[in-house]
């Protein structure tokens, strides 16, 4: 067992672990936080993407003990009290979510675009947003809510 | 994922004396882009990792207009890509770097991981071989520089000895020339099912007259291949279609591609030729304009 | 994937056939072979290790000789797993004894062999490039033994 002190969604976390654990399984099975998930378990499909210092990861390809004293955000962080963030909004408003399953990753990886690049243009949003997968949506509207909160912003 | 004893490593000569010790039972692990996925199906068991990550005096770019661009072995694919050193002075590397799998994997997985790695699919490693690239090798018994068209063996296999870590690529500047990376694939993010990087140097009198080329093929062999023979075909030469099309013609000669669920043999071959084809004419036209 | 081979060997048939009968000369001649076990005088289990790429797999493989005409022929079932279940083997092979003259033995067959599970799965390109080379290697082997 190692001991592993990280920050998450600001909060101080520290908690002793076997060393064979991904991000993504010590959020969802340790911490309970659910929202990150095991789609593919191949750093394929994107449903584990967190943001680790404001860049977006894959989460189950990341040794947990790799993001020791670093700042890591997941969906769970985004809101504020009953205030939904504003690519969590621009999803709902343009209809971006069905079952829901590829949603965190998604907006965390959209949160990750827009952090860098404000204002993307489609073509940017398609190219961040290659590493997520959606088995319902067709993408459309997901990029759609992407480059609203662009033109909002 | 197999439980494993976790080491991290407080220095390169740190973790060259871990991997003396343990010899094959342990990993190297960096970005963990590559090891991670085969320690979670099982095909990788390691009973030890040393983590070199957290050694950040490996993590750099540095340009320099004699010396040419020199990149740290844990520098990020992220970094490479968005680096405007790189995107000015080698633009080949950065918009490869944009083929590489995703966003959220560049940001974590590294240069010396991926060449590592050897896996004949690679795009940095295609690339890398066209651009001349050289590679440092640290062990426990001191540094040494390697070629990259000696570094890769065969499938996942390289020359480091068990003790060395890769720290180091050093792309030298040939000032006039310039490149261009193809890669074929099915789908975002997928390995390249054919790849090739052509790197062309234009006589400094004439600027359609090929001074020096290197032509590699990804995804076609065991490791990324050279087309010798093309190369021999152009190199001193007019740069005309008809040398271009038998150099490409020769190039798919020359590759080993195998039947897979991506393609036939014949397939990739076919590939190979009208890649070459576009790679060639690309890197003409950019050097010739530069 | 078929395999199909075909070598002569500088001996009598009656030798070659006694040798490639017995499980414990015929075991060694294939590349990564560890261990034999005899079970019966049709049956046997081989432990064989392998590399693919950098990754070692070690497969227990039961060969059953399902069909023997004394110095003329042999069809083989095998089938058996990797030891930490990374894959699935399985195969089925017909080899024929040709006498040449006195000295000289022809031996030639087909095999068909499929190989399925995760190992396959991450090295299907290695697999087919080295499988083919991994025969040959087997039947040279056999003939440097026996000559």
């Amino acid at each position: 067992m190692e001991n592993l002190r990280l920050i998450i969604n600001g909060e101080e976390v520290e908690a002793l672990i076997d060393p064979a654990t991904t991000l993504q399984q010590f959020l969802h099975n340790t911490l309970g936080m659910t929202g990150t998930k095991e789609g593919c378990g191949a750093g394929l499909c994107g449903c584990c993407t967190v943001m680790v210092d404001g860049k977006a990861v894959k989460s189950c390809l990341i040794l947990a003990l790799q993001v020791g004293g670093k700042s890591v955000q997941t969906i769970e962080g985004l809101a504020h009290e009953d205030v939904l963030d504003p690519v969590q909004s621009a999803f709902i408003e343009n209809g971006a979510i069905q079952c829901g399953f590829c949603s965190p990753g998604m907006i965390m990886a959209s949160k990750a675009l827009l952090k860098e690049n404000p204002h993307p243009v489609e073509n940017d949003v398609r190219h961040a947003l290659s590493g997520n997968l959606c088995r319902c949506t067709g993408y459309h509207k997901i990029v759609k809510a992407v480059l609203s909160v662009g033109e909002r912003q | 994922m197999n439980h494993f004893e976790y080491l991290p490593a407080k220095s390169v000569n740190d973790a060259c004396d871990m991997l003396s010790n343990y010899g094959e039972e342990a990993k190297v692990l960096a970005g963990g882009q590559s090891l991670v996925p085969l320690m979670k199906q099982g095909l990788v068991r390691p009973s030890h990792i040393i983590d070199i990550r957290g050694l950040s005096d490996l993590d750099y770019i540095r340009y320099d207009k004699k010396d040419g661009l020199r990149i740290g072995a844990l520098t990020t694919h992220r970094a490479v890509e968005t680096s405007k050193a790189i995107k000015e002075n080698c633009a080949m590397l950065a918009e490869m770097e944009r083929t590489l799998a995703s966003v959220a994997v560049r940001n974590w997985g590294t240069v010396g991981g991926s060449l590592t790695h050897a896996d004949p699919a690679s795009d940095l490693a295609t690339t890398l071989m066209a651009l001349g690239a050289e590679v440092t090798l640290t062990g426990s018994r001191g540094e040494r520089v390697v070629n990259l068209n000696d570094f890769f063996v065969d499938y996942f296999e390289t020359a480091l000895h068990s003790d060395e870590l890769l720290t180091a690529i050093h792309i030298p500047n040939s000032g006039r020339g310039n490149g261009f990376y193809y890669k074929f694939a099915h789908r975002a993010t997928d390995l390249a099912v054919v790849s090739v990087a052509v790197y062309l140097v234009p006589a400094p009198d004439d600027q359609n007259r090929c001074q020096d080329i290197r032509i590699v093929m990804g995804s076609v062999g065991p490791t990324s291949l050279r087309s010798r023979r093309g190369e021999e075909l152009l190199k001193g030469q007019e740069i005309t279609d008809t040398l271009i099309e038998e150099a490409a013609r020769v190039s798919a000669e020359d590759a080993q591609p195998t039947t897979d669920i991506n393609g036939s043999e014949e397939y990739k071959r076919e590939l190979v030729q009208v890649l070459v084809t576009r790679s060639i004419k690309k890197a003409a036209t950019r050097a010739s304009t530069r | 994937m078929r395999f199909e081979e075909k070598v002569i060997i500088g001996c009598p048939v009656q030798r070659v056939w006694d040798f490639v009968m017995d499980p414990e000369a015929v075991g060694p001649c294939i590349p990564g072979f560890e261990k034999v076990e005899v079970i019966s005088d049709r049956e046997f289990t081989n432990l064989i290790k392998a590399k693919v790429g950098f990754i070692s797999v070690r497969f227990k493989i039961k060969t059953i000789f399902e069909e023997i005409v004394p110095y003329k022929s042999i069809r083989t079932v095998g089938e058996g797993s990797e030891i930490h279940n990374l894959g699935h083997f399985k195969q089925n092979s017909y080899v024929i004894f040709g006498e040449l003259s006195e000295n000289e033995t022809e031996v030639s067959g087909w095999s068909e062999v499929s190989l399925v599970g995760r190992i396959a799965t991450f090295g299907e390109r290695i697999i087919r490039a080295k499988a083919k080379e991994t025969v040959k290697e087997f039947v040279e082997t056999l003939r440097k033994r026996l000559e």
